[in-house]
């Protein structure tokens, strides 16, 4: 059954659904990218049994609401699927269609290698109904947007944002700077906003209208913001690295609040040494241990708050935990792994059917062609590409997706509920 | 996407020493006109924005109202000011996104004082763009930039790179000492630390990156299917497919003969200087005995980058590619399908003078879409407005009031490790590929607080005896009721906005000047004053 039949169903009264959305929202989505291309035979694809692939000797598989690879060197990971597998689903052995890193970023985020493009998150925000005030946050982590660059709110590597909006921006100067007073602030927001305002409603032409239109609302936008008493989002450290915990965080204050639909967040592996192993693959182990190190408490934190109408925010957010490709399935000389165009994705939460695994990387490591409502292989079936990731999110949020997926992918039903 | 195009339609001819002959004659036919065009002053105001990264000054903006004849003298006058060559590199940067805030290579592996870790990454990353500015601005041919035996390098560059370089202050032209072919760009530590490679990818991305960026060609874009039948898992059966196999060869029968020119830059160390910087000719004979193919340019053999840079120079897709990539950038936006017509004109006139770069710049900027000021409202994709990015932010609040936003070494306004590049709409390069084209919280966040700095340092400098820049009339003894406080207001809509500005905005000006006059005194007023026109659209939107 796919989400619009149930909907159907759900509209003649014949369907109570576990998690329904409450009347005003939306589904917001988290995402976290992996940077440097992570081994998906550490946790998400059992390759245990084949030999074409290099794995742990030591690791076995275990199901727990879903079937993963698990290891006593990554109690966080069994601490995760443990509580969480059953709300979770894989994605397997979609194609990247590149090996390098910043490609392949694009690729898997927009489904295209053209730069004039915009990601899954702007589209997204782009189409949400609630107008937040920060459609996309990226509080850290790649952006890629033509159209909708208004709709994305950068935080700064250094947390940038912050500084701005309180001001110390300008204390940071080489020429020292007064800043002004609040008081004579007022004076001058009432001007620049009527001014804006008469040149948005002066606008001769479409042009005109969305630049200053895009004026008018970002000082609106501010005014709210500062109405509400700003915005906190700062950059936290957790021993030598970001605090992932801490980011995602974050960005489930935006979203209870309404700020946002979309959110991304970076995980650069443990203190930070990426996930790019060409040597020592064993590392992968750490990086995996420590990204649910930070996805454990950020679920159960995602579980204890509420959104702006009082249902569970959990019933709203969709997270989407990826990277930028796969690794090789053979080590190299140096017991590293290779870049591989073949990776895997893991979704949760809202609208996500849990507990499932779609698709495969057969023993060639290529992709698995799959029935995309069934999720089973089919020789007949779909191989699976970015854009079928896409396609998913932007159904699962309720967005027309054949505009923003030129080869016409379609969403993954099997992953949704 | 239109490069393709281009080739298939433009019916070129290969001269064997230079740019292509076109065999198809020229259309004299104009287009009919696409929207109403701005008027004189505010054209100026874009043409000099776009090509100096400042506004006009008052002489010029008076010159254009008085005889609009004279916007081509005073277009052809910015292409020969010295700001045309670095807001070249500029633009350029958009598009080859060498300008990144971190490379493979430090500042501290050449050890040189933190303090120049920002004028390090900078200086690395403009050579090629610099590099190419250079052959615009100084009336070179085009195809120089594939084929100079000379680089450019500052100061910084010349102590750490082996480079011979001509005396004298900033960016000067610079052989580098160790041998390398004479490629242009293709020869520069600056393109290749940018675009790095590694033992698995073997330089097919840098090739890839290098027919992306010269002739517009993406393997990416080409439509490959794999059908499961390709073994890729062992390295043998990896080689074997890439030769062998069609879907594979469909990219790599052409990709592999690029990389394998390009070995020279192979490192055998990835983070190393002393790798990084030299060019190893001593190496060129790895790409064939590493790829298993000669190197070629789309099947014409070639014997290394020299060769590689004089097809390029010869390839008609690098002319139509320049062309298209140019007007994007002038446009300030995308180029789409329907652009064709227009491009392939600049392609012509791009030719007609021997591939000089000023020429096709005249020829988009005397082009209507370039000077559209009103399109019809039925036409919503109309792009008749274009809004300040990060780098004109920088150079034209510097030129305008004396006050640029640096700190601790960094130039606050084009960098993202400390600074506001991205957030003010500009490009980082690497995750963030083209500028913001409409206005968002950030940007306007970002150009508040540059209007806060700027007019309190104006206050401070101009209105406290230093020396002026932007005010022509004010005082602290003055007020509205004074015809200079008047006169001064008349001046700054002027410079500022080229607008004539009407009684009822000259009284919304005062009656903010008198608001916080009245509570906080004049300094504050003029503070406030400046701030709200350095804050007002029409500043940022052109």
């Amino acid at each position: 059954m796919t989400r619009r039949q149930l909907l159907g169903l759900m509209g003649a009264g014949l369907v109570v659904p576990r998690r329904a959305l409450a009347a005003g929202t939306e589904r917001r989505f988290l995402f976290v990218y992996n940077r440097g291309g992570w081994d998906t035979t550490r946790v998400f694809l059992n390759k245990l049994d084949d030999d074409a692939y290099d794995t742990e000797s030591d690791a076995t598989v275990r199901s727990q609401g879903i079937s993963w690879v698990d290891h006593a060197e990554r109690p966080a990971v069994t601490e995760f699927m443990e509580t969480y597998g059953d709300r979770a689903s894989f994605l397997h052995g979609y194609e990247v269609r590149s090996v390098t890193h910043e490609r392949c970023r694009l690729l898997s985020l927009t489904g295209s290698s053209e730069s004039g493009v915009d990601d899954w998150g702007a589209v997204l925000a782009a189409h949400a109904t609630t107008s937040p005030l920060l459609p996309h946050v990226v509080i850290s982590g790649p952006a890629f947007t033509t159209r909708y660059t208004d709709r994305v709110v950068r935080v700064g590597s250094d947390g940038q944002l912050g500084t701005l909006l309180d001001g110390t921006a300008l204390l940071s100067s080489d020429i020292a700077v007064v800043p002004p007073m609040d008081a004579v602030n007022a004076h001058v927001e009432d001007y620049v906003l009527a001014l804006a305002q008469e040149y948005e409603r002066s606008a001769a032409d479409a042009s005109a209208l969305s630049m200053h239109g895009g004026v008018a609302a970002t000082l609106r936008d501010l005014g709210t913001l500062q109405d509400r008493g700003g915005l906190q989002i700062t950059r936290q450290t957790a021993g030598c690295m970001r605090d992932l915990a801490a980011d995602c965080s974050a960005a489930f204050d935006l979203f209870s609040q309404g700020l946002a639909r979309c959110a991304m967040v970076e995980f650069q592996g443990w203190c930070g040494e990426s996930w790019d192993t060409h040597q020592a693959n064993e590392r992968q182990s750490l990086h995996f241990q420590t990204l649910f190190e930070g996805l454990v408490p950020a679920m159960a934190e995602l579980d204890s708050r509420y959104g702006v109408t009082g249902a569970p925010l959990a019933d709203e957010v969709v997270v989407v935990v990826f990277s930028e490709m796969g690794r090789h399935p053979r080590l190299n000389t140096w017991d590293g792994k290779d870049h591989w165009t073949y990776t895997s994705a893991m979704l949760l939460g809202a609208g996500v059917r849990g507990g499932v695994q779609v698709g495969d990387q057969g023993s060639d490591g290529l992709g698995v062609a799959i029935d995309l409502a069934t999720g089973e292989p089919s020789a007949s079936g779909t191989t699976l590409l970015p854009g079928h990731l896409g396609a998913t999110l932007l159904a699962l949020g309720d967005v027309d997706g054949a505009e923003y997926l030129p080869q016409g992918e379609q969403p993954i039903t099997a992953l949704m509920v | 996407m239109i490069g393709l195009w281009l080739l298939a339609c433009g019916a070129s001819g290969v001269d064997s020493a230079g740019p292509p002959v076109d065999s198809v004659p020229a259309q004299a036919e104009p287009l009919p006109p696409l929207h109403e065009p701005l008027d004189a002053p505010r054209l100026l105001r874009r043409l000099s924005l776009d090509l100096r990264g400042i506004l006009p000054s008052v002489d010029e903006l008076d010159r254009v109202q008085d005889d609009p004849a004279s916007l081509a003298v005073l277009r052809d006058a910015y292409l020969e000011d010295p700001r045309f060559e670095e807001r070249l590199a500029t633009l350029l940067s958009e598009r080859w996104h060498t300008l990144i805030d971190e490379f493979e290579v430090e500042y501290f592996d050449y050890d040189l004082d933190s303090e120049l870790e920002y004028a390090f990454e900078r200086a690395v990353g403009q050579e090629p763009l610099r590099l190419m500015a250079r052959v615009a601005a100084s009336d070179r041919p085009w195809s120089e930039i594939v084929t100079a035996d000379w680089t450019v390098a500052d100061t910084l560059l010349e102590g750490i790179w082996p480079l011979d370089r001509d005396p004298g202050e900033g960016w000067q032209v610079a052989r580098y000492t160790d041998g390398r072919p004479a490629a242009g760009v293709l020869a520069t530590n600056g393109l290749w630390w940018r675009y790095v490679t590694n033992t698995g990818n073997q330089n097919r991305s840098r090739a890839a990156a290098m027919t992306r960026l010269l002739l517009c060609e993406d393997y990416l874009a080409r439509p490959v299917s794999f059908e499961g039948s390709v073994s890729l898992v062992d390295e043998d059966g990896a080689a074997d497919a890439i030769r062998n196999e069609p879907s594979c060869q469909a990219c790599h029968a052409s990709l592999e003969p690029l990389a394998a020119s390009m070995f020279g830059f192979w490192w055998l160390a990835q983070y190393s200087a002393l790798e990084m910087t030299t060019y190893h000719a001593e190496r060129e004979p790895l790409g064939p005995e590493i790829l298993g193919v000669e190197p070629e340019w789309f099947g014409t053999p070639i014997a290394g980058l020299a060769d590689m840079g004089s097809e390029i120079a010869r390839d008609p897709r690098f002319y139509a590619c320049t062309a298209e990539s140019m007007a994007g950038l002038l446009w300030r936006r995308p180029v789409a399908l329907s652009d064709f017509e227009r491009i392939e004109r600049f392609r012509r006139d791009f030719l007609d003078s021997d591939a000089q770069l000023k020429a096709l710049i005249r020829a988009i900027t005397d082009d209507d879409e370039y000077r559209a000021g009103v399109a019809d409202p039925a036409e919503p994709d109309a792009h008749t407005t274009r809004m300040i990015t990060a780098t004109q932010l920088d150079s034209l609040v510097e030129e305008l009031t004396g006050f640029r936003w640096t700190f601790g070494g960094y130039d606050l306004l084009l960098n993202d490790t400390s600074g506001y590049r991205v957030l003010a709409g500009g490009v980082d390069g690497y995750a963030v590929y083209r500028p913001q084209q409409i206005p968002g919280l950030t940007w306007t966040l970002v150009v508040r607080r540059v209007a806060e700095a700027a007019a309190a340092h104006v206050v401070a400098q101009e209105l406290m005896g230093g020396e002026r820049h932007l005010l022509c009339c004010a005082d602290m003894s003055l007020g509205p009721e004074d015809a200079a406080f008047e006169e001064e207001l008349r001046h700054l809509h002027w410079r500022l906005f080229a607008r004539v500005p009407a009684e009822d905005r000259l009284d919304r000006d005062a009656a903010l000047w008198r608001a916080v006059n009245d509570e906080f005194g004049a300094g504050f007023a003029w503070q406030a004053l400046l701030t709200g026109l350095f804050r007002d659209p029409a500043l940022w939107v052109y």
